[in-house]
């Protein structure tokens, strides 16, 4: 059946709009999980709160898992759906920007847009140097041309890298997961504990 | 620890296992009835008998025949370097494995037209590529290259050239010297049988007619 806008289901009109309702439920299970604190964010990196890797971490597993299931019962055509292209050497150096960026503020885009939802001036100030980034960015095009383009790899997945099937890769994701969990749970006491 | 939690844990831990004795997903790779129809009316998709001769002679590396009739048939007669994919066993794995590589030019003969036609359509609805179909099939190989007839005296220099070709091939294809009265006049069979088979079309001898 799915993915419907490929199929001709529905009508590529609707993008926006599912777009729009999709986010919104983003921002909520965002706002519902603390990721409108940029303490609870950080906190992965200093050690503290586990929160947002565990949030995502599940997230991932359970699409990925929905994902195959759905696949199997012919309710959705993988083969059918997007797969971003990957461009390694800009991924390496933008994630490191990011990354650094991340740190300092305490926000990724989303959850930024959640904090600022909410009324969080660190959010807000944070959101608005965002769009001064793009605008850099734009302007300093020509420059990082080269590097935006290089590395060009195509819609490459991680089962077609390692040749496994997708199932086993999701199993291998889910153990990880499940192991990483009861270990974050065995040291809970482990770690400081920091007022959010 | 929460119950709900290692229920849960439980749950996803389940999932996950089952995806890992599930078959490879099936996915929905055939042809829309609307691109067969454009495919259907794409004239490239025969090759003539000629052009299959042409490249058996050269040993094109590219070329694979499929034959589609049963393994008797196949076994009575031939092209060189044919396999045999009896129709009713197309679907079989190794044989559309051997389809899906798409690394060679893939033409179907049968006897006539008919049953390549259906292998043709079959395979292209899997979404197999390079896929031909013997133009005419075995009854037009033998009317053309193995007896091809003789062109009347006032046709072009270009029908003569592939009535050369012809016969040519027709003595790669048979070990056979040239049938009495098909022979063109003022040419020896000595000088036939070192003729060069495969010509630029380009460069055209004058000579004979």
């Amino acid at each position: 059946m799915g993915p419907l806008i490929p199929q001709q289901i529905i009508d590529p009109a609707w993008n926006n709009l599912i777009g729009f309702l999709v986010g919104m439920c983003f921002g909520l299970i965002l706002e519902a999980s603390g990721f409108s604190s940029s303490r609870k964010i950080t906190g992965v990196f200093y050690g503290y709160d586990f929160t947002v890797m565990k949030v995502f971490m599940t997230a991932v597993a359970v699409a990925m898992v929905g994902l195959l299931y759905f696949n199997y019962f012919g309710w959705i055509d993988l083969s059918l759906v997007y797969v971003n292209p990957l461009f390694l050497n800009a991924t390496i150096v933008g994630g490191f920007i990011m990354g650094i960026g991340f740190l300092m503020g305490g926000f990724c885009p989303g959850t930024s847009f959640a904090g600022a939802a909410i009324g969080k001036i660190d959010a807000i100030v944070f959101s608005l140097g965002m769009f001064l980034g793009i605008l850099l960015f734009s302007e300093a095009f020509p420059l990082v041309e080269t590097l935006y383009n290089a590395g060009d790899y195509g819609g490459l997945t991680i089962t077609e890298v390692l040749g496994i099937s997708p199932g086993l890769f999701a199993f291998f994701f889910v153990c990880a997961m499940l192991m990483l969990f009861g270990i974050l749970y065995y040291f809970r006491d482990k770690f400081r504990k920091i007022e959010i | 620890m929460n119950r709900t939690y290692i229920l849960m844990a439980l749950i996803m831990f389940l999932l996950g296992a089952g995806l890992v004795f599930l078959p490879q997903p099936r996915n929905n790779r055939e042809l829309s009835p609307e691109q067969i129809l454009l495919s259907l009316n794409e004239p490239f998709r025969y090759i003539s008998t000629d052009q299959a001769a042409r490249r058996i002679i050269a040993g094109d590396p590219a070329l694979l025949l499929i034959d589609v009739r049963d393994s008797a048939a196949f076994a009575a007669f031939s092209l060189p370097g044919a396999v045999n994919i009896p129709f009713s066993h197309i679907l079989d794995e190794e044989n559309q494995a051997l389809l899906a590589e798409g690394s060679k030019d893939y033409v179907f003969y049968s006897n006539g037209d008919i049953l390549s036609e259906k292998a043709w359509l079959l395979c292209s609805r899997l979404r197999h590529r390079k896929l031909y179909i013997l133009q005419g099939g075995l009854n037009h190989w033998v009317e053309t290259i193995l007896r091809p007839p003789v062109p009347a005296a006032t046709s072009d220099a270009a029908v003569f050239d592939q009535y050369d070709f012809r016969m040519a091939a027709r003595m790669y294809f048979t070990g056979e010297g040239e049938l009495p009265g098909m022979r063109k006049a003022g040419e020896s069979a000595a000088q036939r049988s070192v003729r060069p088979i495969a010509r630029p079309s380009g460069k055209r001898k004058h000579e004979g007619c």
